[in-house]
């Protein structure tokens, strides 16, 4: 039973988001739950192919045509979103309350338009702002995120990776939010850059009171943010823990070869590959969808999926070692 | 000298043109580089995208010919070579690109795209070439072998397409390979398991490397040595400890404090990294190009460019103030 | 997965398409009627008669298809003939006597035949075939009509071995038969005689115009009476009474079966087209590839002369060139391929060469030691293949429509029987003004149904090889 507390902002009960596609059906998001607390990040770790991205398309109602199920419960500030329909969630919801940093944004800036109108964009339609003041709201956005105000007539070209990936995050904070959902948000960009964006996005976050749902497949980059982090394997997330307990002792299989498969460079520790590869998300394996890669398998993991439960180190794990 | 390949003051130039009355300019992706590369060794070269790597390996590959400097590969000259003796060195130095999915032609069979160096170079008889696209395939684990030679890339993964870009590499039994961000469009899984088989049979055929990647941790699995690379220059060169234990350039020094670890105490501190992005190799800065993000940048930083230095044995730095690093 | 698999899967995706599974179905066809050509009708055959205007003869002219009859309601005619030289057709009664005294033979020939059409002929003719030595014979013709009334069509002599007499237009005979319908209708005046009509009339007023006259069914004979010196002569009569439906396409002005036109022009419509397309289409991508690869100056030599290509008016080149020279269907290709490898085509196969050449394997092949006519032949080209098959067969009607064009502007092959030539013959005749819809509908059916075949096999083909347009 969810214990829905003040503390959290944003929870979710079995998310579930299916595709259809011409091989099959994709399960995609299967029975996902989670939760948000004020102020914090909860992390989403996961490779290509592990639905993580599909995560962000279901919390945040970002549906293709070619969806087959679409079904949960979402709850932002204890009301449920996922009942209101689509014109409500538009007025309601999106951009408003909670916003989203998309993977690869800073190469989708319309190129034809200044930044600055791209920021104000938003305030214009869907608080029916005038433009000047707008434009005026957007150059204070710029401020915000490091760009000095007088960049509002220039256009994405003249901008680069990293400041593109500034103006991305202005226009997600524009209208005020309370949830900011970063999907890689700094992938295409080079190490140093990357450092600077984490320290903006820290700062933004303790200054505006931002909650973060931080999307990555990178284990040493969710250590600069997360405060808990979600393990997701095959549509499924595998293991939910706090951030220190999580670095110091994962317990699930694949958090713990995914942890021992990144490279640290100052620390001195055991490196380690998972064989095979991810499943096909069309017919994943039965069971325990992490089963045929897993060195502890055991019959049991063959047959049957294992629940959630919930362990010592405030950790909810799916797993049947437990 | 036991050097494989040795690059000299090596320059890559780009022109660019935008139309038949517009003045040219230029692209310096390369902007005199000098490498010494051993048999058997594999030196990394580290840089942010934009810094030249790229445009490096494939010049040292003489896919690029390059506009200044020279090239020695096995004591012979091949910066301006053509034709025949080029099609010579090709089958000695082999590349092995980033993006798996589009470096491997999709209407080949796996066995057809490794049987074409050798159909290329002309080596053996059918049976002879069947058995080193089998042994290719054995090599990377890339098992059942005639399986897989019957397969299409579009029905492999990402990582198995790698391979089997290792193994066309593989094929002409080159002594020299650059391996160009050969895991970085893989998954966090799979990159370890790459860049150990790549070591492997660095170790097992004493093939060169040079690895090319952004991600610095990684060096820590596969390269001896490392260069670091800013805006088309070399700045820093030493073995992989050295470059760890005691970087001596302030780039070096930044990215190294820049590199994400795991480790859950990261998100309360602020890291004190350098402003601003790389520069455009079209302009870059005067003197030593990093200076308008140098921390410790001085009035020399701003004038002149640093000479590459031997500082400690065989650890290079190319810093007017290198030497005051030392204490650290 | 061998390409036998990928084109079944091809086909089978075809058939599941609405448009395209037509499309099969019209391409099976105009594929049937092709191999059925020359079978029914040998090349050799065609090329010999098809202009020999004496080998039609006993087919009628600017008869309709036999199948108009459904439409109508109406019962139209066909051709009569009865030859007394057929010894089986037993219409025929021929009776030889050899008359006493002079040495004189008398041969009677009497064809009779049942008449039951509603519509009267289109015209009538007799032959008469004779072999004699010395004096020439004697004939008389006698048209019986079921009505028992008679008429004496001809009376004079034979001086050939082969006599036409063409009933319909012959003044004299004319004039009989007027006389013969003043006689039989009491009129005095008779404005305008249509004698194919008045012999077949019921004999009432009237009855010599084809407005008003009324189809007199029954029983009819003709009797020629042959009286000739030589008693080892011998006679014949072919008595030919033309209809107006003829066959499965009728027949045009020269009385030809325009069915061999409507199943000829098919070989040559689709080899004329796929051939064109095919080697235009096949130079051209390879020149473009070349040149685009190449890049340089190569490239831009390549894209001055498409340039040019695509302003010159390749039509009316064309025009002028077969107005000074007859140009064979043949040379006809040639010419469209020359004028038509530099099209505008390229550009398009440009632009898409430009992309794929970025592409990192074809950087790996030169890394590799593939040379420029390697990457070209093995790695450009079948990138591009599927790319280009599409517009290939798309491109086949514009080809096809093109000869026929030409053929219909009479600068074709004068000699083909080709749907073009037919609507050239047509049109010059003044068909559409005629009202001799056969003519015209029939090869405009067929070059509008091979036109959507090609069309929209072309249109799903792209559809299904180019996965960007797939829909999920």
């Amino acid at each position: 039973m969810m214990q829905i507390t003040s503390e959290e902002i944003l929870s979710g009960k079995n998310l579930t988001l299916y595709y259809r596609t011409r091989r099959g059906i994709v399960k995609a998001v299967d029975q996902i739950s989670f939760k948000l607390r004020r102020g914090e990040t909860l992390a989403i770790v996961g490779e290509s192919g592990s639905g993580k991205s599909s995560f962000a398309n279901a919390v945040y109602r970002i549906l293709p045509r070619n969806v087959e199920k679409y079904e949960g419960e979402v709850l932002l500030d204890g009301v449920d979103i996922m009942k209101y329909d689509e014109e409500e969630y538009r007025k309601k919801v999106r951009w408003k309350r909670i916003s989203m940093v998309f993977q690869g944004a800073m190469n989708s800036l319309n190129p034809v338009l200044s930044i600055g109108f791209q920021i104000a964009e938003p305030l214009i339609i869907h608080q029916g702002m005038q433009k000047d003041e707008a434009l005026k709201k957007a150059a204070e956005a710029l401020k915000t995120v490091g760009i000095h105000p007088s960049y509002i007539n220039r256009y994405p070209h003249q901008l680069s990776g990293g400041m593109k990936q500034r103006v991305v995050i202005a226009m997600a904070l524009v209208l005020s939010p309370q949830v900011v959902i970063l999907d890689e948000p700094t992938s295409a960009l080079d190490v140093i850059t990357q450092a600077n964006i984490i320290n903006l996005l820290k700062r933004l976050k303790k200054e505006l009171k931002l909650s973060y749902i931080f999307i990555t497949h990178d284990l040493a980059l969710t250590s600069e943010l997360a405060d808990t982090v979600a393990v997701m394997y095959a549509g499924k997330v595998v293991e939910t823990s706090p951030s220190e307990v999580f670095y110091r002792n994962p317990r699930h299989p694949y958090s713990k070869g995914l942890l021992e498969s990144v490279p640290a460079l100052k620390q001195k520790k055991k490196i380690n590959f998972i064989p095979g590869e991810p499943p096909d998300l069309v017919s994943p394996p039965s069971g325990c969808r992490f089963h045929p890669r897993c060195p502890y398998a055991m019959e049991i993991c063959r047959k049957e999926e294992p629940k959630n439960k919930e362990i010592e180190g405030n950790t909810t794990i799916s797993c049947w070692l437990y | 000298m036991s050097y494989l390949v040795n690059a000299e003051r090596l320059k890559t130039w780009f022109e660019v043109r935008r139309g038949i009355f517009s003045k040219s300019y230029h692209i310096r992706a390369v902007d005199d580089v000098s490498l010494k590369l051993r048999k058997g060794e594999a030196i990394a070269i580290v840089g942010e995208s934009g810094s030249g790597k790229t445009s490096l390996g494939k010049t040292l590959v003489r896919l690029y010919k390059p506009t200044g400097g020279k090239i020695i590969f096995d004591g012979k000259d091949i910066t301006n070579l053509e034709g025949k003796e080029l099609l010579w060195y090709r089958r000695h130095a082999q590349i092995i690109y980033q993006d798996p999915f589009s470096s491997l032609p999709p209407f080949f069979s796996i066995y057809r795209i490794l049987e074409e160096p050798l159909l290329i170079h002309k080596i053996g008889s059918e049976k002879e070439r069947r058995e080193m696209i089998f042994e290719a395939l054995k090599n990377v684990r890339l098992t059942p072998v005639e399986l897989m030679a019957s397969k299409y890339p579009h029905m492999l993964s990402g990582g198995q397409r790698q391979r089997v870009a290792i193994a066309r590499a593989l094929i002409l039994k080159p002594s020299f390979i650059v391996a160009d961000e050969p895991v970085s469009m893989l998954d966090a899984s799979v990159r370890i398991e790459i860049l150990f088989l790549l070591r492997e049979l660095q170790n097992k055929y004493g093939i060169s490397f040079i690895y090319i990647t952004h991600d610095l941790a990684t060096t820590k699995y596969f390269s001896e040595r490392i260069a670091i690379m800013y805006a088309g220059k070399i700045v820093e060169e030493a073995s992989s400890d050295e470059i760890i234990e005691r970087p001596l350039h302030p780039y070096t020094q930044a990215l190294l404090k820049a590199i994400p670890e795991p480790d859950p105490e990261n998100r309360k501190i602020i890291k004190e990294v350098p402003p601003g992005e790389p520069p455009d190799l079209v302009s870059p800065p005067s003197g030593c190009r990093f200076h308008p993000r140098c921390p410790y940048a001085m009035e020399i930083c701003r004038k002149e460019e640093p000479p590459t230095r031997e500082i400690l044995p065989n650890h290079f730095v190319a810093c007017h103030f290198a030497e005051s690093f030392l204490k650290k | 997965m061998s390409s036998w698999n990928k084109a079944k899967g091809i086909i089978d995706e075809l058939w599941r398409g609405k448009s395209s599974r037509i499309g099969i179905i019209l391409l099976t066809f105009y594929i049937f009627l092709m191999i059925l050509a020359p079978i029914v009708y040998p090349y050799s055959y065609v090329t010999k008669y098809w202009n020999d205007p004496t080998h039609w003869q006993d087919n009628p002219r600017l008869a309709q298809p036999v199948w108009v009859n459904y439409f109508i309601g109406k019962n139209l005619p066909e051709t009569i003939i009865i030859d007394s030289r057929n010894t089986q057709d037993k219409r025929v009664y021929k009776q030889e006597n050899i008359l006493g005294g002079f040495g004189f033979k008398e041969i009677n020939i009497v064809e009779s035949f049942t008449y039951g059409y509603d519509d009267f002929p289109s015209e009538i003719t007799l032959i008469v075939f004779s072999n004699f030595s010395g004096g020439f014979p004697f004939v008389s013709v006698y048209f019986m009509r079921p009505d028992g009334k008679e008429i004496q069509l001809v009376s004079s002599t034979i001086t050939s071995p082969k006599t036409t007499y063409y009933i319909s237009q012959d003044p004299k005979i004319i004039n009989a038969i007027t006389d013969f319908v003043k006689a039989s209708t009491n009129v005095l005046e008779v404005n305008y005689t249509e004698p194919q009509v008045a012999l077949f009339a019921e004999a009432k007023k009237g009855m010599e115009s084809y407005r008003t006259a009324k189809v007199l069914k029954g029983v009819y004979g003709l009797r020629v009476n042959i009286l000739m010196q030589d008693p080892n002569g011998t006679a014949d009569a072919k008595f030919i009474v033309y209809g107006k439906v003829y066959g499965l396409a009728g027949t045009d002005n020269f009385r030809r079966d325009l069915m061999i036109g409507l199943l000829w022009g098919d070989p040559v419509a689709i080899s004329f087209g796929l051939t064109a397309s095919l080697l235009i289409t096949i130079i051209q991508t390879f020149i473009a590839i070349a040149a685009t690869w190449k890049g340089g100056l190569t490239d831009s030599i390549v894209q001055r002369i498409v340039e040019i290509y695509m302003v010159v008016p390749f039509l009316n080149i064309l025009i002028i060139i077969s107005m000074f020279y007859k140009l064979s269907i043949w040379t006809l290709l040639i010419a469209v391929v020359v004028l038509s490898i530099f099209g505008g085509g390229m550009k398009g196969t440009r632009s898409l060469i430009m992309q794929v050449k970025e592409e990192t394997y074809i950087e790996a092949a030169t890394s590799y030691g593939a040379n420029d006519l390697r990457i070209v032949l093995f790695y450009l080209w079948p990138r591009i293949l599927p790319t280009i098959i599409p517009g290939l067969i798309g491109a086949v009607p514009g080809y096809i429509f093109l000869e026929a064009g030409l053929a219909f502007l009479g600068l074709g092959d004068p000699t083909l029987p080709t749907w073009g030539k037919m609507l050239n013959d047509a049109y010059s005749l003044g068909a559409v003004y005629q009202g001799y819809w056969w003519w015209i509908l029939l090869p405009i059916a067929l070059i509008f149904g091979i036109a959507i075949a090609f069309a929209t096999i072309g249109y799903s083909l792209e559809k299904i090889l180019n996965p960007r347009l797939r829909e999920e």
